[in-house]
C-alpha cells in the first residue's frame, strides 16, 4: 500500500501545470506536440501509471475542450493499437499519435437504434457499415479508430480523415457519429482479432478512466473557483466561507473531490496492472466521480450565485458534466453492471 | 501510489473472519435485542490478539502495523460482528490503552498494558461531558493537586465501556482557568472512592456495548496516576484522531460488506413475479449504492491508517474528510440495505436494521459530521 506519488510523478504534475499555466494553446493536436518532450504522451506504458489520473485530472481542468480528443487518442487509440493491431499499425501510427504529428480519436459506442459497424471483404479491402456514436473530435482527427465486427469477430478499422462513404455529424452533447454506408477501407486499415479477444472491455475500461477523471477535472476547476470566490469576495464585513451555509457546502464539495480522486486511482491502477477485480473498481469510480462532479457543479453555483455564470464559470461546464452521465454506457447502466457482477449474472 | 493490501495482511483477515464467525457471530444478534456486553467474546478477542494487535510484544501484543490493525476492524465487521462490540473494541484499544501505551510511564504501561491486550480487564475513555461534547475546552470536571493526590470533581457522559470498565483513562481540567491548556488525562480504576458508572443507556444502536456517564465525586488518586504531562491532556486526546478516523472507522466498512454479501445472497434467492429480485434494476442499483460506498470509504480510511504508519504527521483536513465521508454517505446504503431486504429488512432476524442503526453513530460519535464540516471548511 502507498497513498504517496513519487517525486517524479509530482515533478510531472509541475511541468504539466507550468506548460498549461504558460501557455494559451487549446487545439488538440498542437497540445500534444507541445507536451511531447515530457512523459505525458506515453504516460500508461512507461512506468508511471499512476500519474495517469492525476495528469487526467488536471488536463481536464485546464484544457476541458481538448482534454476527450487528446484522451481519446493517447489513452484509447494508441493502447488499443498496441495491444490489438497488427505490429505495421504500431510502427505507423502509434509514434506519431504520441507526438501529436497525428491526431486520433476512437470511435467505441453504438448508435442507439441503429446497426453497430461491421465490415466484410471486398475485392482486396473491406467495406463497412453502420454507425458509432459519442466520438470526441472526429471532425478535426486525422484518423479514427473503430472498434466492429467482421462476420461476427471483434475488428478494428482505422478511418483515415475525408473516407469517402464516411459522414460525420455532431451531436447534442457535441460529440460526433460516424455513419459509414459501405465504405470501402483497405486490408491495411483492417485488424481482424481472435475471436474471443477481450477487446469490449478493454476499451470499456479505458474509456471509463478517461470520462472518470474528466469527472474529476471538472469537479475540481469548479471546486477551485467557488472556494475562490467565497474566500475573496466579502460580505458582510467577511468572506462567505465563514458563514456556515457557504463553508460546509464548500467542505462537502471537497470531501466528494478527495474521495473522487481516490476512487479513480484506485481503479487506474488496477486497470493498469490487469487485475481481476478492474473491472468493479472502474464501474464504481465511473458512477461515483460523475455523481459527485454533477453535485459539486451544482453546489458550485450555489456558493457562487450569478458569478457562476460568468464566462468560464462552473455553468459552462454544467452541460458537460450532466452529459458525462449519459454518454456511451451512462451511470444508470453502470450501476446495473455493478449489480450484475456482484450478482454474477 | 498502490493501494493493495500484502498476502499476509489478506491472510491475516480471513483468519480474523473465521475466528469472528466462530466465536462472536453466533451470538451478536441476541446481544443486541438484549442490550448486553459480550464479555466472553472479548476476552477470546484478547486471546485471538486483536486487543493488542498493534502493541509490542513486550506487552503481550502482536506488534501488527498500522493497517493490519485497521484491516481486523474490517474483518470484524465483514464477517458480521456488530457495531456494539466493534466500538468497545475501539474505546479499549485505541481510546484508553493506546494512549496509556503512547504517555503512560514504564510503570503504567508495565501495570495496565498487560491484562488490557488479554482481555483480562476492559477500559474505557472519559472526554465527553454534558456540556462539552465537541468543545472539549468546555470540560467541567477538575482534577485538582493535593499533596501527593489529585481529587477528582465532575462528570462525563456517553462513555463507551462506562459500566463495565475496570481502568478509566478520564480527561479533567487540572488549570480550570485555562481552556484546551488546562486538560490532563488520569488513570481511574473501578471501585476508588467517589467514583461512579452510571446505568447503562439505551441506544439506537452499537446496543451491545455498554454506554454510560461516570460520577466523580471528590474522587482522590495517587498523583503517579498522571498520564503524560500535565495540561497536555488536550493534544494527547487529539492523539487518538488517527485511530478514530481508521480502527474505529474500519468496522463500518466491513460491516456494509456483510450486508452487501447478505443482500446479495437474498437478492438471488428471494422471488416475486416469477423471478428473483435481482433481476430487477431497483435491487441491482442497491447492491450498487453498498459496493461503491464500501469502495470508497475503504480508501479514505486506510488513507488514514497508511499515513499513521507512515509516521506522518496527522493530517486533520483528510481525517475529517474521512470520518465525514463515512459518517454522512453511510445512511443511504445502509438504507438500501433493509429495502432491499422489504420486510424482512426492517426485523431483526436478517441483521440489516441493526447495521442501519449501528451506523447512525458514525456522524455523531468521535466528532460529529458537523464539526468535521467546521474543521475542512476552515482549513481548504
Amino acid at each position: 500500500m502507498n497513498f504517496d506519488h513519487t517525486q517524479e510523478e509530482l515533478d510531472l504534475f509541475q511541468s504539466l501545470e507550468n506548460t498549461l499555466g504558460n501557455n494559451e494553446e487549446v487545439r488538440p493536436g498542437h497540445l500534444i506536440a507541445l507536451l511531447s518532450s515530457s512523459s505525458y504522451p506515453t504516460l500508461g506504458s512507461n512506468g508511471l501509471s499512476s500519474a495517469l489520473p492525476g495528469v487526467q485530472e488536471r488536463l481536464a481542468q485546464r484544457r476541458p475542450d481538448a482534454y476527450r480528443t487528446m484522451e481519446y487518442g493517447l489513452r484509447i487509440a494508441a493502447p488499443a493499437i498496441t495491444r490489438f493491431g497488427p505490429k505495421a499499425w504500431l510502427a505507423q501510427w502509434v509514434s506519431p499519435i504520441q507526438q501529436g504529428k497525428t491526431l486520433a480519436t476512437a470511435a467505441l459506442d453504438s448508435a442507439q437504434g441503429e446497426p453497430d459497424l461491421t465490415g466484410k471483404p471486398h475485392e482486396s479491402g473491406y467495406l463497412i457499415a453502420g454507425t458509432k456514436a459519442g466520438i470526441p473530435g472526429a471532425d478535426t482527427a486525422d484518423i479514427i479508430l473503430a472498434s466492429g465486427t467482421i462476420e461476427g469477430i471483434p475488428a478494428l478499422f482505422l478511418i483515415e480523415r475525408d473516407t469517402a462513404d464516411i459522414t460525420i455529424t455532431q451531436g447534442a452533447t457535441g460529440l460526433f457519429t460516424l455513419t459509414a454506408s459501405a465504405a470501402s477501407l483497405p486490408a491495411s486499415h483492417v485488424a481482424i482479432l481472435k475471436p474471443k479477444a477481450p477487446l469490449a472491455p478493454f476499451l470499456q475500461l479505458l474509456k471509463n478512466r478517461v470520462q472518470i477523471n474528466e469527472a474529476t477535472g471538472h469537479a475540481a476547476a469548479v471546486f477551485e473557483q467557488a472556494k475562490k470566490a467565497a474566500k475573496t469576495r466579502p460580505e458582510g464585513g467577511k468572506p462567505p466561507i465563514a458563514r456556515q451555509e457557504i463553508g460546509f457546502k464548500l467542505a462537502t464539495m471537497y470531501t466528494l473531490l478527495q474521495t473522487s480522486r481516490l476512487m479513480a486511482a484506485n481503479a487506474s491502477s488496477l486497470v493498469d496492472a490487469g487485475e481481476n477485480d478492474a473491472a468493479m473498481a472502474s464501474h464504481c469510480a465511473r458512477v461515483f466521480c460523475s455523481d459527485a462532479a454533477c453535485e459539486i457543479v451544482a453546489s458550485a453555483l450555489d456558493v457562487m450565485g450569478d458569478q457562476g455564470f460568468e464566462k468560464d464559470g462552473p455553468a459552462q461546464r454544467l452541460a458537460t458534466i450532466q452529459a458525462l452521465r449519459v454518454e456511451g454506457t451512462s451511470v444508470g447502466q453502470t450501476k446495473e453492471a455493478i449489480g450484475d457482477m456482484l450478482l454474477k449474472y | 501510489m498502490e493501494f493493495a493490501f500484502t498476502k499476509e495482511q489478506l491472510m491475516f483477515k480471513k483468519e480474523v473472519i473465521r475466528f469472528a464467525r466462530k466465536e462472536i457471530v453466533p451470538r451478536v444478534e441476541e446481544n443486541d435485542l438484549n442490550h448486553t456486553f459480550d464479555f466472553e467474546a472479548f476476552r477470546k478477542m484478547g486471546e485471538f490478539g486483536i486487543l493488542g494487535l498493534h502493541f509490542p510484544e513486550e506487552y503481550g501484543g502482536g506488534g501488527a502495523d498500522v493497517v493490519t490493525t485497521v484491516l481486523a476492524g474490517e474483518a470484524l465487521g465483514e464477517a458480521g460482528v456488530d457495531g456494539g462490540l466493534a466500538l468497545s473494541y475501539g474505546a479499549h484499544s485505541f481510546l484508553c490503552a493506546d494512549t496509556l501505551f503512547c504517555h503512560g510511564t514504564d510503570a503504567q504501561k508495565a501495570t495496565y498494558l498487560p491484562p488490557l491486550i488479554s482481555g483480562e480487564k476492559i477500559g474505557c475513555m472519559g472526554l465527553t461531558e454534558p456540556d462539552a461534547g465537541s468543545d472539549v475546552a468546555s470540560m467541567k470536571t477538575t482534577a485538582i493537586k493535593k499533596g501527593d493526590t489529585y481529587v477528582l470533581n465532575g462528570s462525563k457522559t456517553f462513555i463507551t465501556n462506562g459500566p463495565i470498565a475496570d481502568v478509566a483513562l478520564i480527561y479533567a481540567k487540572t488549570d480550570p482557568s485555562k481552556a484546551h491548556d488546562g486538560i490532563s488525562a488520569f488513570i481511574v480504576e473501578k471501585g476508588t472512592p467517589g467514583f461512579e458508572s452510571g446505568a447503562p443507556m439505551h441506544k439506537l444502536g452499537c446496543r451491545s456495548s455498554q454506554t454510560s456517564e461516570l460520577f466523580f465525586s471528590n474522587c482522590e488518586i495517587p498523583a503517579e496516576n498522571l498520564v503524560g504531562t500535565e495540561g497536555l491532556g488536550f493534544l494527547m486526546a487529539m492523539q487518538t484522531v488517527e485511530w478514530d478516523r481508521s480502527a474505529l472507522l474500519s468496522p463500518m466498512v466491513g460491516a456494509m460488506n456483510h450486508a452487501l454479501t447478505k443482500s446479495v445472497t437474498y437478492a438471488k434467492g428471494r422471488e416475486q413475479f416469477g423471478r428473483p429480485i435481482g433481476k430487477f434494476y431497483a435491487t441491482k442499483e442497491k447492491l450498487a449504492s453498498m459496493k461503491i460506498f464500501a469502495e470508497a470509504a475503504r480508501l479514505l480510511v486506510y488513507r488514514i491508517a497508511w499515513c499513521k504508519g507512515q509516521g506522518k504527521p496527522l493530517n486533520h483536513l483528510e481525517a475529517a474528510v474521512a470520518k465525514l465521508f463515512v459518517g454522512d454517505w453511510l445512511l443511504g446504503p445502509s438504507n438500501d440495505a433493509v429495502l432491499l431486504h422489504g420486510g424482512y429488512g426492517y426485523c431483526h432476524e436478517y441483521g440489516m436494521e441493526r447495521i442501519f442503526r449501528d451506523g447512525r453513530l458514525a456522524p455523531i460519535g468521535g466528532g460529529t459530521s458537523d464539526i468535521q464540516k467546521m474543521i475542512i471548511s476552515k482549513m481548504i
